[in-house]
């Protein structure tokens, strides 16, 4: 068992990948992210890996497609306009099945926006950018501990699915310090020799190939249904929330990441303040969303209300997916400002009893 | 179950005020607290209310603080009258009478410094008044900061040292 360390959550994150057998770093830096990529640049290197500061995190996301599809263990990190800017390559990872991480710290947006903490990358996240029928694994952490877990379960999902994986944080999480333990040993190295073009051919005439180009429609059709199957198998498998008061039924608290955190404490005052027992539900993925499990936590409620640090993006996939009796509410915040307990208190005991809401704003 | 600490430290840019927050979350790990340090990295910290929240908690909690503000340590007026809303009536407040002209406890941090020689090390002081104030052992701030400040010359070391034991035994806590 490691010891615990008092970390920056970008410290953390790269320290955690490390010892979890990263074998390739390419980032470019941006705020609130920088200490990720500074600390890559310190202890890659130091520890005999590869570590790239790329020209663009357009150039970034194109060496992690290299070193990838050469068959390394690779993640590039940014935030919000940078991740902006990756898409396109995300898209051709996923075309091509390629396993990598990729560490989103989001902060305020739309266009250059501000540095300060928000959730409003969840469609960019969850939906993406880049062309084509495409999915990517988003892992939504609420506290250092669970960004450093998370980045773990990324490899290990990353490789088994060759997905690219995003572990999806707010800059919240990515400044703070707090108590954490780090892994100790790398994780197994999955058998690629079957499809990485690691120059390794097993006889002459077998190549591996990397490609996401298939200019025959017969062809191509037939990945996309390929691919398709994988993602159906991925949502089956791979949704996950936490129902942190399986026992509390009077109504529901939806919310991930930072927010999670500050509707922990709010479930506890709706308890000792108003005497309601209302669960929080942590989303643990956003894509694959958990729908039945969610659908689950709040059957038979009369009220459910959204937490989230964005204009409503959450709320509306909420509400879209769980299509029940179940009043869906929302409050939220943007721009940077933070959500905080009296809001979602004064948000739950103002909406709940009321009538569904079709839009947030 | 040890008590939850909610500590607000806020000030201008230099008088140390993330440092302070840092040493108390150090403290919090020895004493085997969940502890997080939430720093203001905004536009706040070009002007002047740096500062930091952190929690110290037996089961991981929000790491931002509100009306649970339990301890402040208040170093200017922008920084008293951005966090005056958050204390209530147990809160235990600490500020710079050098510059904050309000009728709580505190203490002339730079004037005690400059007295003792000791300007540069102004934060310890607030540091040794903090640990003093929260009932913890003097040599648990002499080892976090002994961890924190390692590598740093030794009159510095010493200055720090001396600037904590200084707030440490200072009358007002």
């Amino acid at each position: 068992m490691s010891k615990v360390e008092f970390l920056k959550g970008n410290e953390a994150i790269a320290k955690a990948a490390l010892n979890y057998g990263l074998e390739a770093f390419f980032g470019y830096p941006i705020t609130p992210q920088n200490e990720l990529i500074e600390t890559m640049s310190n202890i890659m290197p130091a520890n005999g890996r590869v570590f790239v500061q790329a020209e663009s995190e357009i150039a970034a996301i194109n060496m992690v497609y290299g070193a990838a599809g050469a068959g390394a263990r690779v993640m590039t990190s940014s935030s919000s306009v940078g991740i902006a800017l990756k898409q396109e390559g995300i898209s051709f990872c996923a075309g091509s099945e390629l396993p990598c991480v990729i560490v989103s710290v989001s902060r305020s947006g739309p266009g250059l926006g501000g540095i300060l903490p928000a959730q409003s990358d969840y469609h960019q996240s969850v939906y993406g950018g880049g062309n084509g029928d495409y999915r990517v694994i988003v892992l939504a952490p609420a506290s250092v501990q669970e960004a450093v877990d998370d980045v773990g379960k990324a490899f290990v999902l990353a490789e088994k699915y060759r997905n690219p994986t995003m572990v999806l944080l707010d800059g919240a999480i990515a400044q703070m310090m707090a108590s954490v333990k780090l892994p100790t040993e790398p994780l197994p190295y999955p058998d690629n020799t079957s499809w990485a073009a690691s120059g390794a051919a097993k006889e002459r005439g077998s190549r591996n190939v990397i490609n996401s180009l298939y200019l025959d429609p017969t062809k191509l059709y037939a990945h996309n249904q390929k691919l398709h199957a994988k993602y159906r198998e991925i949502a089956k498998n791979e949704a996950w929330l936490i129902d942190h008061q399986p026992e509390s039924h009077d109504g529901a608290i939806i919310a991930y990441g930072t927010s999670a955190k500050i509707a922990l404490g709010a479930v506890q005052r709706l308890k000792d303040e108003h005497g309601l027992n209302v669960k929080c539900i942590q989303l643990r993925t956003l894509w694959p969303f958990p729908k039945q499990a969610l659908k689950e936590a709040i059957k038979g409620m009369k009220f459910a209300l959204v937490a989230e640090m964005s204009m409503g993006q959450l709320f509306q996939d909420v509400l879209a997916f769980t299509r029940t009796d179940t009043v869906i509410g929302y409050v939220g915040k943007a721009g940077g400002e933070i959500i905080t307990s009296d809001d979602i208190v004064l948000g739950y005991l103002a909406q709940m009893g009321g009538e569904q809401i079709e839009h947030s704003v | 179950m040890k008590p939850t600490i909610k500590l607000v430290c806020a000030g201008f840019g230099g008088q140390g005020v993330l440092s302070v927050g840092q040493l108390i979350g150090m403290c919090g790990i020895e004493l085997g607290y969940d502890v997080s340090w939430m720093p203001s990295y905004g536009p706040e910290m070009r002007g002047g209310t740096a500062n930091c929240h952190v929690v110290l908690s037996n089961i991981g909690q929000s790491p931002f603080i509100g009306k649970d503000m339990t301890h402040a340590l208040l170093m200017n007026d922008a920084a008293f009258n951005k966090f005056k809303p958050l204390i209530n009536d147990d809160t235990s407040v600490v500020i710079h009478t050098g510059l904050i002209h309000q009728h709580y406890p505190g203490c002339d941090f730079s004037a005690l410094a400059h007295e003792h020689g000791v300007d540069k090390s102004m934060n310890m002081i607030a540091f040794g008044m903090l640990v003093k104030s929260l009932g913890w052992d003097e040599n648990l701030g002499y080892k976090v900061m002994k961890s924190k400040f390692k590598g740093l010359s030794k009159s510095l070391i010493e200055n720090n040292e001396k600037a904590f034991r200084l707030g440490f035994t200072h009358e007002s806590v």
